[in-house]
């Protein structure tokens, strides 16, 4: 597992990296034809281990996702959206 | 993912329970080559969070079994001087020698008096290893209820006022919100439903479905941030003053609003009940039984009466039984209440005044008096509003008051054991199907619940205070405690003296308890326990090993132990208090065990024998599970492991599912609604109006008077035995002064269990983290005011002289009058590298004088007058 590891983040200790939402799991789970955000195997780690389930994961370019209605019907917020970098993550109360 | 590689053979999951608290989720581990490598939840099971999930802690579990610190061998003090700062010069020693030291010593003391043995037991380890056997174990020895216990981790901070009234009003351990069916949910001093506290990954689990919901939670705490910081509302209170706020709240219900469950208090509370002038029951003149006025037939009945419907019995008026006035004692309490008004409430508590007024006004309003609800077809009354509290409010030395005003509350509503009130843990386990161990609470004298399963002795009927005292916690006298507080205490030479113990402790016996540490005052718990010969099994050498250990035995982590019965007898304290189905956990050993360590009930087991007090110790198994069947009983002269035993059990337990059971690691069976819902179902009624209290302090202050026991002299506050839930000043409120202005509080951090955690290398990692955990935190006003800022190192002094460093956090959300310090930390032990020099230690700052407990319940004043200085 080890080896799998280095291979997925060559960094020496010390390395700033930012969260990529369990990118190579998703695209796994999504080769395999599951959804994001409804199967475990197309969602991130920290979705499916949430033990107060207080993340949502899911697809926002699919107007009719489950995470698209959340972010409408409680008014999802971004932090300093107006930098136009189009932040993905939404905060909802 | 799965790799499968020429080189590994074995790769599988196992179920278990998970041991790095007393919560007992179920945890699944990973393991290659014999390796565990991985923790997850169990799907599955409602014993645990959101789709399975275990907290951090539960996560990093994997570093008990990989901790290099672990000791692998008996190790044996070869130094004779104790103290802290004093090296033991450890010796390892073969298995045989440890055995033969205990037996030799133990067989000595057995031939004089088993008093003299103490035993200790570690709330963490509740799950971590068979929670009630090793009280009756020591029970084998001939020690009587828990008078000879002490215990670490949680220790006396933990729930000896709040377990009291769970077992005499909910007939369990503990209390939690009905989340499922809740609206309004105050929580004092309590984190139920945001990580820690009884069943802590499963109430969060509901808290959290139940706060999408939109539900509203009020915390009233000192600081704001588990509970508080979660809350729709955080109210910061003063430490040990949430008495005044409940009886202001319980006052504006009864005499201001006048909207209270009438039914509910005529049928479930002891309200009724005819007192006479001195406060005392009026008992039937033949069966000697409370009684109570029927309005419709005019005349006085025996409280359980069939012939008087429970509407028509009084709560007010006068009346007269042969010849003698007597009165429904809610008369006396109704009256008693209008001292307590919001105004002053708020002056006591911080608390402002509008705001008090706002949480009475919205707890009545939610209340939905009258209403009711059907679930899976039966009806029950819905009463959304719940009240619950824990180690926080109740670690006082008015503890025992404290918890009765939060229950009062929920009393005066009938929100008790209904739909959307607060539940204690299942009272009823029914059994298995097809299998035999069933335990019911039953109703016991004058209507009031008898839990089935108790650590101590059952909180009812109360023991009437005796003497001479027969054991080191002396609960002969102190009738109520759940744990005994008197062998920490300064003063206790005086107090065995006085009440007639005559035995001297000479040996402790147990389970790595930290008490040294995690109680109060260092020096007094050196000097009371130094002369003992201390035993303990562990995993590591923590502190109280270390100063006055002298024989530690290596025990098994969690995840090398074939602990069958972890969960079995454990449902009233951390099964899931709410409706969902029944999930049993065993634990599984997933790998083999480090060194040469041996589970600790193995090693009790083969003490016993060489003791000669196996068969007893047996005997008692069998009783404990009901075991009918002969075959299956263990028999006179039998020896057999832990794992053997639990052949037999879980055959009783489980019948034909047994191997069904083990092979999955838990078992699954529904819960009947109305055995959660119980309170209408149960014919009992709950000693609101705590009538014992009286007789209690009528046999006490006899007791004193005749051995002269100067308890004036101690401080100890008889006037805490009364009936009625009265506001008593807290002793740390009593100390403050212009020097002494500040009241340092402790709190639980959701990253860890009391201190064993701190070895944790992950948990440690995410510590350093988190700004909190190893600092002190003050107010930032309050820091800026006085000249403190993030980072400076103080000092906390008591008015002992008892002094504590650390570094200084401010935060907004906490009182200007208070400093907070989470869990237990400032660890100095050398057997445990990580945990040693991190944290501060709250502990060693609170006196361990008498005056400072709760004279009934015994719990420990856990707020300390100090002052704070710069280093």
């Amino acid at each position: 597992m080890e080896i799998i590891g280095e291979k997925l983040y060559p960094f020496k200790l010390g390395t700033v990296i930012k969260c990529n939402f369990c990118s190579e799991r998703v695209d796994a789970g999504t080769k395999k034809g599951l959804a994001p955000g409804k199967d475990e195997e197309a969602t991130p780690a920290c979705v499916n281990i949430c033990p107060v389930g207080a993340r949502v994961f899911g697809d926002l370019d699919d107007p009719n996702s489950e995470i698209n209605r959340l972010i409408m019907e409680k008014k999802g917020k971004q932090l300093r959206k107006e930098f136009g970098t189009e932040p993905a993550v939404y905060y909802i109360d | 993912m799965t790799y499968k590689t020429d080189e590994i053979w074995e790769d599988k999951w196992v179920n278990t329970t998970c041991g790095v608290c007393y919560c007992g989720c179920g945890a699944k581990v990973r393991v290659v080559n014999g390796v565990p490598v991985k923790i997850e939840g169990i799907k599955e099971s409602t014993m645990g969070g959101t789709n399975a999930g275990l907290c951090g802690k539960g996560a990093a579990g994997l570093m008990y079994y990989h901790d290099p610190n672990r000791i692998k061998k008996p190790m044996l003090r070869t130094n004779p001087e104790k103290g802290i700062g004093v090296d033991p010069k450890w010796k390892e020693i073969e298995w045989e020698e440890a055995y033969d030291i205990i037996a030799t010593k133990m067989k000595k003391i057995m031939e004089d008096d088993p008093n003299k043995i103490l035993f200790t037991n570690q709330t963490m380890r509740a799950s971590d290893g068979p929670h009630n056997h090793p009280y009756f174990y020591a029970q084998a020895f001939g020690v009587k209820n828990n008078g000879n216990f002490i215990i670490g981790g949680g220790s006396l901070h933990c729930g000896n006022a709040c377990h009291m009234l769970g077992g005499l009003i909910h007939g369990a351990w503990s209390i939690a919100p009905d989340w499922r069916y809740t609206k309004y949910v105050l929580k004092w001093g309590s984190s139920k439903g945001t990580g820690s506290g009884h069943s802590a990954m499963t109430n969060a689990r509901l808290r959290a479905d139940a706060v999408r919901r939109g539900i509203k939670e009020i915390v009233f705490d000192p600081m704001g941030n588990f509970a508080g910081g979660k809350a729709t509302e955080w109210l910061a209170i003063l430490p040990g003053t949430d008495t005044a706020v409940g009886l202001a709240i319980a006052n504006y219900i009864v005499n201001m609003r006048g909207e209270m469950d009438e039914l509910y208090l005529k049928a479930k509370t002891n309200f009724v009940y005819l007192i006479k002038d001195d406060g005392t029951y009026m008992r039937h003149e033949k069966s000697d039984k409370p009684v109570v006025f029927d309005t419709k037939a005019g005349e006085i009945k025996e409280y359980d009466d069939k012939s008087a419907a429970w509407e028509d019995l009084a709560l007010e008026g006068e009346y007269e039984y042969n010849g003698e006035k007597v009165r429904p004692c809610f008369v006396p309490f109704k009256e008693h209440l209008k001292q307590y008004t919001i105004e002053w409430a708020s002056e006591v508590s911080t608390v402002p005044a509008a705001k008090i007024l706002e949480v009475a006004k919205g707890w009545v309003d939610n209340a939905q008096i009258g209403s009711t609800i059907t679930l899976e077809g039966k009806t029950f009354p819905y009463r959304p509003v719940s009240s619950v509290t824990f180690r926080g409010s109740q670690g006082h030395s008015n503890g025992i008051h404290q918890v009765a005003a939060i229950d009062l509350m929920a009393q005066l509503v009938g929100a008790e054991d209904v739909p959307g009130g607060t539940l204690g843990w299942p009272a009823i386990r029914r059994a298995y199907p097809g299998g035999n161990y069933e335990q019911t609470c039953t109703v016991g004298t004058d209507g009031v619940i008898v839990p089935s399963v108790f650590y101590s002795h059952d909180p009812w009927p109360v023991h009437a205070p005796s003497y001479p005292a027969t054991n080191m916690g002396c609960v002969d006298v102190w009738t109520h405690c759940t744990l005994s507080h008197i062998p920490y205490v300064e003063e206790v030479d005086y107090i065995h003296e006085k009440l007639g113990m005559k035995a001297k402790p000479e040996m402790i016996f147990g389970i790595s308890a930290n008490f040294v540490i995690s109680n109060s005052d260092w020096d007094t718990a050196v000097k009371n326990f130094k002369d003992c010969f201390v035993v303990q099994n562990d995993l590591w050498i923590n502190e109280t090993d270390q100063a006055i250990g002298d024989l530690i035995l290596p025990d098994v982590s969690y995840l090398e132990k074939d602990c069958w019965s972890s969960e079995i007898d454990a449902f009233f304290f951390s099964g899931s208090p709410s409706y969902e189905d029944w999930f049993v956990h065993l634990q599984k050993p997933v790998a083999k065990p480090i060194g040469e360590s041996r589970f600790f009930m193995d090693v009790y087991i083969e003490v016993a024998h060489r003791v000669g007090v196996l068969d007893k110790f047996n005997a008692k198994l069998n009783d404990y599970y009901g075991v009918k069947d002969p075959e299956l009983q263990i028999k006179p002269g039998e020896k057999l492991t832990w794992k053997e035993i639990g052949e037999r059990v879980l055959r009783w337990v489980y019948g034909p599912d047994k191997e069904k059971i083990e092979e999955q690691g838990y078992a699954t069976w529904h819960k009947p609604i109305e055995d959660v819902y119980w309170r209408w179902q149960i014919d009992s009624r709950c000693p609101v109006y705590m009538e014992y209290l009286i007789h209690d302090r009528r046999a006490l202050e006899k007791i004193f008077e005749e051995t002269g026991f100067d308890y004036q002299k101690l401080e100890m506050d008889m006037n805490q035995y009364t009936p009625l839930p009265t506001w008593f000043w807290p002793e740390s409120h009593k100390d403050l002064d212009d020097e002494y202005d500040l009241l340092a509080f402790s709190y639980r951090d959701i990253l860890h269990t009391n201190n064993t955690t701190f070895q944790n290398p992950y948990v440690d990692e995410v510590s350093k983290m988190c700004p909190y955990t190893f600092t002190i935190t003050l107010n930032t006003t309050m820091a800026k005011e006085r000249g403190f800022k993030d980072g400076d190192i103080i000092c906390i002094e008591n008015k002992y002289g008892v002094k504590e460093k650390g570094i200084v956090k401010t935060m907004e959300a906490q009182s200007p009058k208070v400093i907070g310090i989470a869990g237990q930390g400032g660890l100095w032990a050398d057997g445990r590298p990580i945990a040693k020099g991190k944290g501060a230690n709250f502990c060693k700052l609170l006196p361990a004088k008498l005056k400072y407990f709760d004279p009934v319940a015994g719990n420990m004043e856990t707020a300390v007058a100090v002052k704070i200085y710069k280093v």
